[in-house]
């Protein structure tokens, strides 16, 4: 995998994702699809399993540090690290693990990955947000909130999965993946007998 | 380099992943680090959101800042400037009196009413929205190096209250104010003048009526009649909650909050500042079976907004300060 490639995608769909969030969302709520994520399950759906989750892990932790949260009544902004990390390092595994059974290449595959790759990252941010608001009561989350927020913008990640899909997989020659799969060779590109990756 | 060549990818990656899960559930005084990371961040990024956040304002068009009319604009900015002033200067004496009453000895401890020298006011562009999860800043284009503080309240169209700015949500040249319909403000207490209702002219008339039409005891002063209520926001870009249950008065008709009211913040946490400045209408009101009502408010804004303007009240920092735009 071509890191230098993901970092490039990563740092234009984060700063996309914070641009676009406000004037995508459903009215006056909260939701609205996600960018980033659809990133990290493209790049878990091709890429070598330790790759796939150090780059969740990675873009999640950039996504924390630009999710600024209130705490205190308001009164305060805080920044919490490690909910989307983690959420993010849990829909690339979860990707890693059931992508054996998808047909990769089909787009439809990679908009129901995104959304139940979202949707999981979520769940698991809502969890470590939950325990957070129990430790720390200045901080004002609720996580019940938090938990449909996310599973509202998950199901609305399917509109940006659709529009991301098709350039995604149309520079995937970028990337560099190599088939994980025996005598696959290289993803995107011609097939090179004889170069297998466990 | 050699050092961390052995380092198994893998145990690295559970390490981290451990690390990161503590560090979301650890409370905010053992990660003081993250505020910096995320300017750094925020740094970063910006070269690319900036840019985008302003094509999404140019084709998304935000709420205009005033009236086609300039002339009618500006009466009615002038005219709500008065009424803010009235009602703040208004709560202000009744605090006092309140204090003077019950601490009539203690005259140090009365409030200071905001005056005007203290009372600074910045013009800001709202650079776009900021945040993770169901909690939304705004981000503005005026920081430290324009004298704004934390504790600064945001307005729109002079006396309508957008917000406040955060604790930790000023850096050097933007800032981010977190809007009162936002779930992470948590709740307001607002006070509706049932005599100030614009949609329904008769309701005051009668009101009124009833209030001076008091025989057996001294007929209240019409323009006291307030009634509280503590809302919250809905996540829908309004705020609801309980009205306080209305108080009796002899030989008058009990004020009630109906629809088209206005309500205003009136909450001993919000600045002095603060105070009186328009949260938004009421837009419905629903009765329980026990006579109390429930208020939904929506602010007159809505977002994107283009503009506030933040009203600062301590010093200006030296060679700083004056409007941003």
């Amino acid at each position: 995998m071509n890191p230098l490639a993901v970092a490039v995608f990563g740092y234009l769909l984060l700063g996309l994702e914070e641009a676009l969030r406000p004037a995508l969302s459903l009215g006056e709520t909260r939701i609205a699809p996600y960018l980033v994520v659809v990133l990290v399950c493209f790049v878990a759906l091709h890429a070598p399993t330790l790759a796939a989750l150090w780059t969740g892990l990675a873009l999640g932790l950039c996504s924390d540090l630009l999710a600024a949260r209130s705490a205190e009544g308001g009164a305060a902004v805080t920044v919490i690290i490690g909910p989307n990390a983690v959420g993010f390092l849990a829909a690339a595994g979860f990707v890693v693990v059931i992508r054996g059974l998808m047909m990769r290449r089909n787009p439809w595959v990679m908009v129901f990955l995104a959304v139940v790759g979202s949707a999981v990252a979520k769940v698991a941010a809502a969890f470590l947000l939950a325990v957070r608001s129990v430790l720390d009561p200045a901080i004002s989350i609720s996580p019940a909130v938090e938990l449909t927020t996310g599973l509202g913008s998950s199901l609305y990640t399917a509109v940006t999965a659709a529009a991301l899909v098709w350039p995604l997989n149309r520079m995937i020659g970028l990337f560099g993946f190599v088939d994980w799969r025996p005598g696959r060779g290289r993803v995107g590109g011609a097939a090179r007998p004889g170069r297998s990756r466990p | 380099m050699a050092r961390w060549s052995h380092l198994n990818p893998r145990t690295g990656l559970a390490a981290a992943a451990t690390v990161l899960a503590l560090l979301a559930v650890v409370p905010g005084r053992f990660t003081p680090f993250a505020g910096w990371f995320a300017g750094v961040a925020d740094f970063v990024v910006s070269p690319v959101s900036a840019p985008a956040s302003t094509l999404v304002r140019w084709l998304v068009r935000p709420t205009p800042t005033r009236p086609s009319d300039p002339l009618m604009a500006m009466l009615k900015t002038e005219r709500d400037q008065f009424k803010d002033a009235f009602f703040r200067e208004r709560a202000a004496r009744e605090q006092l009196q309140r204090q003077l009453d019950n601490l009539s000895r203690a005259m140090n401890l009365s409030p200071t009413p905001v005056s005007d020298g203290q009372l600074r006011l910045l013009s800001a562009d709202v650079l776009g929205s900021q945040g993770g999860g169901a909690t939304q800043f705004l981000r503005v284009r005026a920081g430290s190096d324009n004298g704004l503080t934390e504790g600064s309240v945001a307005v729109y169209d002079a006396v309508h209250l957008v917000g406040r700015v955060p604790v930790g949500g000023v850096s050097d040249r933007t800032a981010r104010v977190l809007p009162i319909t936002d779930r992470g403000m948590g709740a307001v207490t607002v006070a509706v003048f049932p005599l100030e209702n614009p949609a329904n002219p008769a309701a005051n008339g009668a009101a009124t009526e009833a209030a001076t039409s008091s025989r057996q005891t001294p007929a209240p002063d019409p323009a006291s009649i307030r009634l509280a209520a503590l809302l919250t926001p809905d996540g829908a870009g309004g705020l609801s909650g309980l009205a306080e249950a209305p108080r009796q008065i002899a030989g008058a008709i009990p004020p009630t909050v109906t629809v088209g009211m206005v309500a205003r913040l009136d909450d001993p946490r919000w600045p002095p500042e603060a105070q009186m400045l328009i949260v938004g209408v009421v837009q419905s009101v629903a009765s329980q079976p026990n006579g109390r009502q429930v208020l939904t408010v929506r602010p007159v804004w809505r977002q994107p907004l283009a503009e506030v303007t933040l009203r600062v009240t301590s010093p200006p920092s030296t060679g700083q300060g004056g409007p941003t735009r």
